[in-house]
């Protein structure tokens, strides 16, 4: 059996070992499933950082199905996915609003019709995670940078597998958690300073998140934080 | 083979378009490619490219794909094309761009300073969208055409009510503080402030004070109607009392076409009020004398030669006296080797530039029709058609309603200098290449390569002005170079060279 030596690893991911089955593999990215089924991934650029994941120097060749073992002990910590600090300046109010309007674009038509039904969202549109469940986690991460409960989005925890894939399955769990990826906390922490260099750093870096994705989750977002009524 | 493919109602901008178009003509067995918007003008453009186009509820939303290829499969670039459309090839490497604000309130969060609105829509949308950043307190940059007369004077009247400029729309060109908008060339910064109706003629006036180590600090274009009675010159008066308070202007230029007769009178009026020297050069003007701080000249060289002249305190008489004697040179130049045709075509990607040609060249020989003509009973017919000494502004509305201004993608013009090279009563060709950020990264390139595919006996003469700084990104040695490797006389100015042309063939007419 492999077994994999990162260099660096999130707060959340504290197991020293793991025993884990290969899920899916990427070139910079190979997300790996536990008995438990929760989601762990390997990665080898910071940006890509998400919860229950660790930096490794280089992916081995490895194939889908295939256990390994990913060995933590004595591994520094580097990202922390809880780590949220303030709800968005109001200055920023106008920038982020115009990000709904990535709803408007066609592919994303389906969304915007249902955005009064959110539990529809759930494993709804294009992309390799459904667009309505990105759109969903930025959504979640609105309420809780503006003190919202996030159970009142009414989501059934228990029924997320039957209705989407299971990587966004467990990025939604995640974000019901209060748990989420580094470039959304990036944003997150840029929205809430006053550097519009980095807003626009850490915004560009979502929109260049997957065909879509970047773009749902911003339009979730924007979307939570009007919803908010703090704005 | 050619055939048509209609896309009913999907807009694409026309950079897009180009970039398609270019990337199908690299496959292998592509002859031509070109995507347009449905306007008339265009279909016309590719009916005379010989695509069978049917009008029939065709509307100038809907996009035209017009491939010709020799072979089977021409259904699988019809696929590509589309593809292209969809995922632009050429936008993977902007990758981890930063982002940039979709909207003006997103904008104006980012820069909440800012002053100035830069509006580059379809005319259509363009009116709607410069009144909102009126209404924010903004001066605007109306670089769109095709903006009716009715929008552009409210959005003037508005604009001067709250102590603001709309430049254009039409306005392609613009320096603010030193810093150049649109399509401008990399000038030195200096004393010297202009306002033009006119944008080539703006670019010329510039080059030529650059070539002469004079700089600008604002340069305000107002778009070419603003100097017409329906508009009264709004801009153009509003530009005129900005540079006047402005102490770091020391010389205030004034450029473009003829206003109408009330208009030019509050313009002078302005001038002398403003306290300081002024140049005035409306092209195709009778000559006037210069009164008090009032200096005139009627040609765009002329124009930078004065304002030389006064900022060294030098004599204007003699200035303009030596320029002349340099043109009687130029014209001195004109014997050629064999001349073959009877016929000057001036085919211009500058639209000022253009009409100053036609007015010098009027002096050498006559008639000249043009599609934007000195005079209105001297307009072609059909500017795809030219006859006798013709010249074409392929920056004008016709050739520009859903495709790309020929000083950033010269293919088009390329095309036609081709087809006019290859009619055996054309003698002479006279053309421009405009440089400068904006326009093509290598506009001679396709100029040359078209000249070198001309199949012609005795292929015309053909003389041309490069209208740039040696701090250009284009590089004007590389630019001229090319065109001389394909024998192209090349002239120091866009007068000289209209000077050169028409003398060739008005010796050959002697």
């Amino acid at each position: 059996m492999i077994h994999l030596y990162p260099f660096e690893r999130s707060f959340d991911w504290d197991e020293e070992i793991s025993r884990l089955t290969v899920k899916s593999i990427y070139d910079t990215v190979v997300n790996l499933k536990s008995d438990s089924g929760r989601r762990c991934s390997l990665l080898l650029k910071t940006d890509d950082y998400l919860p229950r994941s660790a930096l490794i120097e280089a992916l081995p060749a490895l194939e889908k199905g295939q256990e390994i073992v990913v060995d933590l002990k004595c591994v520094a910590e580097g990202f922390d996915p809880s780590c949220l600090l303030e709800s968005p300046k109001v200055k920023w109010k106008d920038l982020w609003l115009e990000w709904l309007g990535f709803l408007e674009e066609e592919e994303l038509a389906d969304l915007l019709d249902n955005i009064d039904k959110l539990e529809k969202m759930i494993g709804l549109g294009p992309g390799s995670t459904p667009a309505g469940d990105d759109f969903l986690v930025g959504l979640i991460m609105a309420f809780r940078l503006t003190g919202i409960d996030s159970n009142e989005l009414g989501i059934d925890r228990n029924s997320l597998g039957r209705k989407t894939e299971w990587f966004s399955s467990e990025m939604i769990r995640d974000a019901l958690d209060g748990k989420f990826w580094k470039r959304g906390i990036d944003l997150a922490h840029a929205l809430a300073g006053d550097d519009v260099a980095r807003i626009l750093e850490k915004a560009g870096k979502i929109v260049d998140w997957g065909h879509l994705s970047g773009k749902a989750w911003l339009a979730g977002l924007a979307y939570g934080l009007e919803q908010s009524g703090v704005y | 083979m050619k055939r048509i493919e209609v896309v009913k109602g999907e807009y694409y901008d026309s950079v897009t378009l180009m970039l398609v178009a270019k990337e199908l003509k690299k496959i292998q067995g592509v002859g031509d490619a070109a995507l347009n918007m449905a306007t008339e003008a265009n279909v016309s453009i590719m009916r005379a490219a010989g695509f069978e186009v049917e009008t029939d509820s065709l509307s100038p939303d809907d996009l035209l794909i017009g491939i010709d290829f020799e072979g089977e499969g021409i259904e699988k670039l019809f696929d590509a094309a589309r593809s292209y459309l969809a995922r632009p090839p050429w936008k993977k490497e902007e990758k981890d761009e930063e982002y940039f604000p979709a909207t003006l309130s997103g904008a104006l969060t980012v820069l909440p300073e800012s002053n100035l609105a830069l509006i580059s829509l379809p005319g259509r949308y363009a009116a709607a969208e410069a009144m909102k950043a009126l209404k924010r307190g903004l001066n605007v940059m109306l670089y769109s055409d095709n903006v009716s007369i009715e929008d552009e004077v409210e959005l003037k009247q508005f604009a001067e009510k709250n102590d603001l400029i709309v430049m254009g729309p039409d306005c392609g060109t613009a320096v603010i503080n030193g810093k150049g908008l649109g399509f401008s060339n990399v000038c030195p910064t200096g004393s010297i402030g202009i306002v033009a109706a006119s944008g080539t003629g703006l670019q010329e006036v510039m080059v030529q004070l650059s070539r002469r180590n004079l700089g600008v600090k604002h340069a305000i274009g107002t778009g070419g109607r603003d100097v017409n009675s329906s508009v009264g010159g709004i801009s153009f008066l509003r530009a005129i009392k900005e540079l006047a308070e402005d102490s770091e202007i020391s010389i205030i230029v004034a450029v473009g076409k003829p206003p109408a007769p009330e208009v030019r009178k509050k313009i002078l009026e302005s001038l002398k009020e403003a306290g300081k020297q002024s140049v005035i050069c409306f092209m195709g003007d009778a000559a006037r004398k210069d009164e008090g701080s009032l200096f005139y000249s009627t040609q765009l060289e002329e124009c930078a030669v004065v304002v030389k002249a006064l900022h060294e305190g030098e004599d204007v008489t003699l200035a303009r006296e030596k320029l002349r004697a340099e043109y009687a040179k130029v014209s001195g130049k004109s014997s050629t080797g064999e001349l073959s045709g009877r016929y000057l075509r001036g085919l211009f990607s500058g639209g000022t530039l253009c009409y100053e040609a036609q007015y010098i060249a009027q002096s050498y020989i006559n008639p000249i029709y043009a599609n934007a003509p000195l005079r209105k009973d001297l307009k072609l017919e059909n500017s795809l058609k030219p006859v006798g000494h013709s010249f074409i502004d392929y920056g004008e509305d016709e050739f520009t309603q859903g495709r790309l201004h020929p000083m950033i993608d010269p293919s088009f013009r390329a095309e036609q200098l081709k087809k006019q090279s290859e009619d055996s009563s054309v003698a002479v060709i006279l053309f421009d290449v405009v440089l400068g950020y904006g326009s093509a990264e290598n506009p001679s390139s396709d100029l040359a390569e078209a000249i070198r595919s001309v199949k012609r006996d005795i292929k015309p003469v053909y003389v041309a002005y490069v209208c740039g700084t040696d701090r250009d990104p284009q590089d004007i040695e590389k630019q001229r170079s090319l065109l001389e490797s394909v024998g192209v006389i090349l002239c120091e100015s866009n007068a000289r060279a209209a000077i050169l042309a028409a003398n060739i063939l008005s010796r050959k007419e002697r």
